[in-house]
């Protein structure tokens, strides 16, 4: 894996988070689940890195967490969007469609329903 | 990142344990979901646990990640290789207590002697610029005297033609008797010339310094300033203090000023007065008569050389304008720093070598310490390197380790020192200048820790190295021996070779300068100290104004101090002892009109008859002064054999006759010898003797004298009587300086002395040291050998054999470092000469000895291990790993 992909791919994990967060608080394990759900199994987000993609969104301040109960009452860590989170989603939003549609000028094809942006 | 992240950083360095378990418990939590989810889709319970974990991928590397983003990875491993490290050295607490106290007495000794020499001389003068101050010697090369204090009109004639001295300033430092409210005390005080306060640029605290007109005007200026401690202790620190009268000697004074705490010159003046001529107008003009130590600034942006060279023309010009007095002299500058300090640099800077090395030695001990564990530890080492254990992670544990040693070595150093400091004070000699600014103060604490650190980890290195090597899979093996392990014992042994020349080197430098000492009590004093009692009178003039009523005083006192019971006789003399710079003055011989008046300073001084016998000098031809020599009577004068022989060799110098200053058509300024003393050590055992003169009291009357009480049994006894006498004849006058003659005269010693006690134990503890060492590398080595010594005797070695065999070992070892000693004190020793009396640097007898006593120590400190490999049964050592 080179250097640029895995970056490349550590900011679209921090995209997704960050979106699935602004649906409401939900543990670690409830977000992959969930981002698997949205995107029709397509983005298996690799668990391995969602751990550090959580302690890198929380220690840059746009989440935070705080120990609770989960659905079945087991102890959870749940995360939540700061406003200082959902302004960072809304710029990466932005930046991501520019990004996109960068790309689709050059391929020449356009975004689809179902894209997760 | 915001405040957020900042928390959690401090988070995490604050409670490590609690972040690594809440983590633990989110990836636990998320491990159950996943396995639900997959007992939901339908997985066997085994599986679906398995299949969570596979998905997750290497938990204990995303830990780390987790760690990494966490930032303060660095900080935690090295809190945990800390502990770890504490935990590892209380396992092993006879090395530990070893290393700890070895580098503790390293470390303190050095510390404390660093601290004095700091404070001594590192440490700049307080004041503005100090390195621009400067004394100004007179030189006298004919004379073979190169600095000396001056005469007020030659100080007069560098004030008024210097350019780049900015300040030209007279200061004579004083002894007056303060008397009226409170106890009367003798305090130190200096007279000063215009500009004294401007010249240090320190403006005074309270109220002003001198006017130029009250300074050098024949008339008097009873005006005084106090310092800061003076006002303080005696005066309770009253700002009504100015335009009080203080009684100085008995004279009136007001006090106009107060100078700031701290920043005195000279070092101990407790007042300062302006100098006058009053009552001594003689001094101004006279060229000839050396009275005057003078100190000055440097002009700004002039450096030492240029002035240096203006005031060398300078005094090339007055040596050519008064050829009577001033022919062949000149003038040197001197960082004031340097006149104050300069003498004791010497003996300090060589304190400070010896203790330096006695901490090198003393680090060669700790490194052998560390190389030893690393061997007995190889093993341990091995095995985690097999079980995955970072090369680079080993090493940092091992290191970690000696710096633990060298922080707990540094914080007890430290501590150490303090103690040693205090004793150091306590012992020193009561005239080692600035004693005041010693202490153990952050800047030597942050030393003491820099030099216990810099050492545990300059020597863990290697034992830090060795760890990290790949170590071959042979050596867990048992019985496996490495190159390595050869190595190691050559390094160890290098280490021994090397502690035994640096103690080489200090043995023969506390050898020298003890034989100089002992060389130096050996030296006949010209007197005899022992027996007398000795104390200082000041007669303040007005109560004693003219010399009739001081020589009443002393017709009075003496047969009374002599009727004293146990006092066999009594005598008054103007000084006892010469400092340095003592007053002299210039004469001319009739007979010799030749000679050059200024050329021949003697140092003079009033006796009373008696001062021989209580001296006891000896009388070399002629007499001593008698009842005929009074006042009115003809001048004479006892002189000593050092006079004879360097102004009238070859002549009697009985009937002889030579006066003060130039020769004079008066005759009645004629004086006679009449008398020639063996020579005495007036300044000290080690201090080349002047040609000094001895006037009978009652025609060179002095107002102030020491006073001395020869008795034969201890002269302490006699303190109360003479006091009560003394009371009795004037009560309100102060006696200073009650001591025996003795304690007086070995007080020029105990400088010597102290420095060479204390370099003296530091050789001691240098030998012990390497001993030591020599000792624990023997043993060592020994212990590898076990089994080729076991083969050995089941081959029918005797026992003595192998006992010379492991000697001869250590002899390789102690010769081979002292041969590196040797040519290291080669090199040293002559740093010393300026403390040695009677030997050369290079004296061949204590080097010869200094050496046979460190083979000798070796071979001892071998002793034992030796014995114990003559004790080896083969069969046991063959068996041995």
């Amino acid at each position: 894996m080179g250097d640029t992909r895995a970056d490349m791919l550590q900011g679209t994990l921090d995209l997704l988070v960050l979106k699935t967060l602004s649906l409401g608080p939900m543990h670690g394990w409830g977000v992959s689940h969930r981002i698997q759900q949205f995107s029709r199994d397509v983005l298996q987000v690799n668990q391995g890195s969602l751990y550090p993609a959580l302690h890198r969104l929380e220690h840059r301040g746009w989440i935070t967490s705080e120990w609770g109960a989960s659905e079945n009452n087991r102890r959870a860590k749940f995360y939540r969007l700061t406003a200082a989170g959902r302004r960072q989603l809304d710029a990466e939003r932005k930046e991501w469609r520019r990004f996109a549609g960068a790309v689709e000028e050059v391929l020449g094809t356009s975004l689809g329903e179902g894209s997760p942006a | 990142m915001g405040i957020r992240g900042v928390w959690l950083k401090v988070r995490s360095l604050l409670s490590p344990g609690k972040v690594e378990r809440e983590l633990d418990d989110e990836l636990r939590f998320h491990i159950e979901m996943e396995s639900e989810e997959n007992l939901r889709r339908g997985m066997r319970p085994e599986d679906a646990r398995r299949e969570a974990y596979r998905r997750f991928g290497g938990l204990e590397r995303f830990k780390e990640q987790a760690r990494d983003v966490r930032g303060t990875r660095w900080l935690e491993d090295l809190g945990r290789d800390g502990r770890h490290g504490v935990r590892a050295l209380l396992r092993s607490p006879g090395f530990t207590a070893a290393a700890v106290l070895t580098l503790t007495l390293g470390v303190g000794a050095t510390t404390a002697v660093f601290s004095v020499v700091r404070g001594v001389l590192l440490r700049p003068l307080p004041f503005e610029d100090a390195h621009e101050l400067v004394t100004v010697w007179y030189r006298n090369p004919p004379q073979g005297i190169d600095e000396d204090i001056a005469s007020y009109p030659n100080f007069a004639a560098w004030r008024e033609g210097s350019g780049t001295l900015e300040h030209v300033v007279g200061v004579r430092t004083t002894r007056t008797s303060l008397t009226g409210e409170g106890s009367p005390e003798e305090v130190t005080g200096a007279f000063v010339t215009r500009g004294f306060f401007e010249m240090l640029g320190v403006p005074p605290e309270l109220g002003r310094g001198f006017r130029a007109d009250e300074s050098e005007g024949e008339g008097s200026a009873r005006v005084v300033v106090l310092s800061h401690e003076l006002w303080t202790r005696r005066f309770g620190a009253d700002p009504a203090v100015l335009g009080r009268t203080i009684l100085l000697n008995d004279v009136a004074y007001e006090v106009v000023g107060v100078a700031p705490a701290g920043r005195r010159y000279p070092l101990g003046a407790e007042l300062w007065m302006p100098l006058t001529f009053e009552g001594q107008a003689g001094l101004r003009e006279a060229r000839g008569a050396l009275w005057l130590p003078v100190v000055g600034r440097l002009a700004p942006d002039v450096t030492l050389a240029g002035a240096q060279a203006e005031m060398t023309a300078i005094g090339a010009r007055l040596a050519e304008e008064h050829p009577d007095d001033n022919a062949g002299t000149g003038v040197k500058l001197e960082p004031l720093h340097e006149t104050l300090v300069g003498d004791v640099s010497t003996p300090l800077l060589t304190l400070l070598g010896a203790v330096v090395l006695v901490l090198l030695i003393a680090a060669a001990n700790v490194a052998n310490l560390l190389l030893a564990r690393g061997t007995a530890r190889a093993r341990e080492m091995a095995v985690r390197l097999s079980l995955g254990a970072g090369r680079g992670r080993l090493a940092r544990q091992v290191l970690t380790e000696s710096a633990v040693l060298g922080a707990a070595g540094g914080s007890l150093g430290a501590l150490a020192a303090v103690l040693g400091v205090d004793l150091l004070l306590r012992a020193s000699p009561p005239d080692l200048p600035r004693i005041e600014g010693v202490a153990v103060d952050l800047p030597v604490l942050v030393f003491a820790l820099g030099v216990a650190l810099g050492t545990s980890l300059l020597f863990g290195l290697v034992p830090a190295l060795h760890a990290g090597r790949a170590v071959a899979a042979a050596d867990l093996r048992e019985g496996g021996r490495t190159a390595s392990e050869g190595g190691l014992g050559r390094l160890r042994a290098a280490f021994v070779a090397a502690q035994f020349a640096l103690a080489l080197v200090l043995l023969v430098g506390s050898g020298l300068l003890m034989r100089s000492f002992l060389n130096l009590q050996a030296v006949d004093p010209g007197f005899e100290p022992r027996g007398v009692l000795s104390f200082r009178l000041a007669l303040p003039e007005r109560r004693y104004p003219d010399a009739a009523a001081v020589r009443a005083f002393y017709d009075e006192m003496l047969p009374a101090l002599e009727a004293l019971p146990g006092v066999e006789r009594a005598a008054a003399i103007s000084r006892v002892f010469h400092e340095r710079l003592t007053t002299m003055a210039g004469i001319s011989l009739e007979s010799r009109p030749e000679l050059e008046t200024l050329e021949n300073p003697v140092p003079y001084d009033g006796a009373t008859p008696g001062f021989l016998e209580a001296l006891g000098m000896r009388l070399a031809s002629g007499r001593s002064f008698g009842p005929g020599d009074e006042a009115g009577a003809p001048r004479v004068a006892v002189v000593s054999q050092t006079f004879v022989r360097t102004f009238l060799p070859e002549r009697d110098p009985l009937g002889e006759r030579f006066s003060f200053g130039g020769p004079s058509g008066d005759d009645s300024r004629w004086i006679t010898i009449v008398g020639v003393v063996e020579d005495a050590k007036r300044a000290g055992l080690d201090a080349t003797v002047r040609p000094y003169v001895f006037l009978p009291m009652a025609q060179f009357v002095d107002r102030r004298a020491d006073l001395l009480l020869r008795t034969s049994g201890d002269p302490l006894d006699l303190a109360e009587a003479a006091r009560g006498e003394v009371a009795r004849l004037d009560p309100a006058l102060p006696i200073s300086g009650l001591r025996t003659l003795e304690q007086a005269f070995s007080g020029s010693l105990a400088r010597r002395r102290f420095i060479t006690s204390l370099l003296a134990v530091f050789a001691a503890a240098a030998t012990l040291l390497a001993a030591i060492g020599v000792y624990g590398v023997m043993a060592y080595l020994v212990g590898r050998r076990t089994r080729e010594i076991g083969i050995q005797v089941a081959l029918g070695a005797s026992r003595r054999a192998v006992l010379a065999s492991v000697l001869r070992q250590a002899l390789r070892q102690a010769v081979g470092g002292v041969a590196i000693g040797l040519l290291g004190a080669l090199v040293a020793t002559p740093f010393l000469s300026s403390q040695l009396f009677g030997l050369e640097p290079t004296d061949p007898a204590t080097f010869l000895a200094v050496s046979s006593l460190l083979v000798l120590v070796a071979l001892l400190a071998s002793w034992l291990p030796a014995r114990r490999a003559t004790r080896i049964h083969p069969a046991e050592a063959l068996r041995v790993e």
